[in-house]
């Protein structure tokens, strides 16, 4: 679910309809190690787990992300690395970030279990 | 991952961990799967549950994921709510805008998992999208009240219009689906207008499937979360200064016990329900004997449901979430990788 994109606000004049989810900025400073991904429609939630994720890989040089403007609902990621393309390693947070929330259900359904049959006469209907 | 510990000193916050990160990380080059090793050390533990609240403690965690749930519950984890309210009639002293509104606000107990969301074109309201509610409504005197009765809940029928007077009407084949106690308002007792003599209330509502970031009425409840205080002391506190040790902290925190010796020392009890006031920086006789921290790995994360899903099932929603942003991106570089493979 795209934030903000949906309900009833009016779509902004600059925002087109059919803008990619995920883009790579072009220009100057931008190549193969060094590149800034442009995420549309995410904000914090996703902006910042995914920096902690980048840089925690050993391959990376640098990882910042920033919210270019509050009333666009788009991030810039930058990943710097030594010598991995960028792209690889976004592509390897994003299957650590993935698993790891998978992991965080599993636990949670677990967890739900065990206190319920732990406490069964407390899961009253509402 | 390493147990980092807040200073909580009399001026600053200090983060131990700020001058540790750069150099463990550099030692762990070799580790290049921190993320997986982290998995391993992680653990949920549920404090107390119920279906309106829940405490549970999130152990190992980077604190931006515990964030992002906290974020998602807040802004993107759907419920249902009033939309679109036709008015009819409406005699009452509250205006048509204003009962809309307030009708928007009612908490339903419409499953929204049900349900998908409406499309900004659509002009039909279907049985997937969408839910029909009437509410009909008309003040007149109550021909069984005293002569000298002045109350006017007794004097008047229908003085309150309540939440429980809104009737769910079935669009479709919603009948087969659904059975009418889950259709309700969650709660029955909501007021909202109130009305005199000859007043009329007639309507029809639609509730439809939304998120919090579009409106606070879609909200499926509350959501924060605090790290795990901890006081060390660090030296022996006697007599009336432990009952001075013991008031500077939250009721339970310290408690005052009486040696064989007849000596009354403090002892820390239990830090989980500290608040974290620093109240003991105001004293010098005991600011000296206190060490207080909190643990950045041990989140104590709360969850407060208004809306139809338990509070565990917005915390599972809010996950599900998460790993369906995760599941659109992956899918998305996997397309980038592909675009800039020839090239």
């Amino acid at each position: 679910m795209p934030v903000g994109a949906d309900g009833f606000r009016l779509p902004n004049v600059n925002e087109s309809q059919f803008k990619n989810k995920l883009e790579c900025l072009t220009g100057p400073g931008q190549n193969e190690h060094c590149c800034t991904f442009v995420i549309n429609g995410e904000d914090h939630t996703l902006g910042n787990a995914l920096k902690h994720f980048i840089v925690q890989n050993p391959a990376v040089e640098f990882c910042g992300y920033t919210v270019p403007h509050p009333m666009e609902r788009k991030i810039h990621i930058r990943i710097q690395t030594w010598d991995t393309p960028a792209v690889e390693v976004l592509h390897q947070a994003l299957k650590d970030l993935k698993k790891q929330n998978e992991a965080v259900k599993k636990l949670i359904q677990d967890e739900v279990k065990r206190y319920q049959e732990a406490h069964p006469q407390q899961d009253l209907e509402k | 991952m390493e147990t980092g510990r807040l200073t909580m000193e009399e001026f600053q916050l200090v983060n131990k961990t700020d001058g540790l990160t750069i150099s463990s990380k550099k030692k762990n080059v070799k580790e290049s799967k921190a993320a997986e090793a982290s998995i391993a050390n992680c653990k949920v533990e549920i404090i107390r549950m119920d279906p309106f609240e829940m405490e549970i403690d999130f152990i190992g965690f980077n604190i931006s994921l515990v964030n992002a749930y906290r974020r998602i519950i807040l802004a993107e984890v759907p419920t249902m709510a009033i939309e679109k309210v036709y008015m009819y009639n409406n005699t009452s002293i509250v205006q048509d805008e204003v009962l809309a509104h307030r009708l928007g606000l009612v908490p339903l107990k419409v499953d929204p998992r049900y349900f998908e969301f409406r499309n900004k074109e659509e002009t039909e309201w279907g049985a997937q999208d969408s839910v029909k509610y009437s509410l009909n409504v008309r003040c007149s005197k109550n021909p069984k009240a005293a002569a000298d009765e002045t109350n006017p809940d007794i004097l008047y029928l229908n003085r309150k219009v309540m939440s429980s007077s809104l009737k769910w009407i079935p669009l479709g084949n919603q009948t087969d689906i659904f059975q009418e106690a889950n259709m309700q308002p969650l709660h029955q007792d909501i007021l909202l207008a109130k009305m005199n003599s000859g007043h009329e209330i007639n309507l029809e509502a639609f509730a439809v499937k939304g998120i919090g970031s579009d409106h606070a009425k879609f909200q499926p409840g509350l959501a924060w979360y605090r790290l795990l205080p901890e006081i060390e002391l660090t030296r022996e506190v006697e007599g009336e200064q432990a009952d001075l040790l013991q008031k500077c902290f939250s009721p339970g925190v310290i408690d005052v016990v009486t040696t064989p010796g007849g000596r009354r020392l403090a002892k820390v009890n239990d830090t989980r329900n500290d608040a974290c006031s620093r109240n003991v920086f105001q004293y010098d006789s005991i600011k000296d004997s206190v060490k207080l921290t909190r643990k950045t790995d041990h989140v104590i994360f709360f969850v407060e449901s208004h809306s139809a899903l338990k509070s565990y099932e917005i915390l599972e929603e809010a996950v599900n979430i998460m790993i369906g942003k995760c599941s659109l991106l992956l899918a998305e570089t996997d397309k980038l990788i592909e675009s800039s493979a020839p090239s």
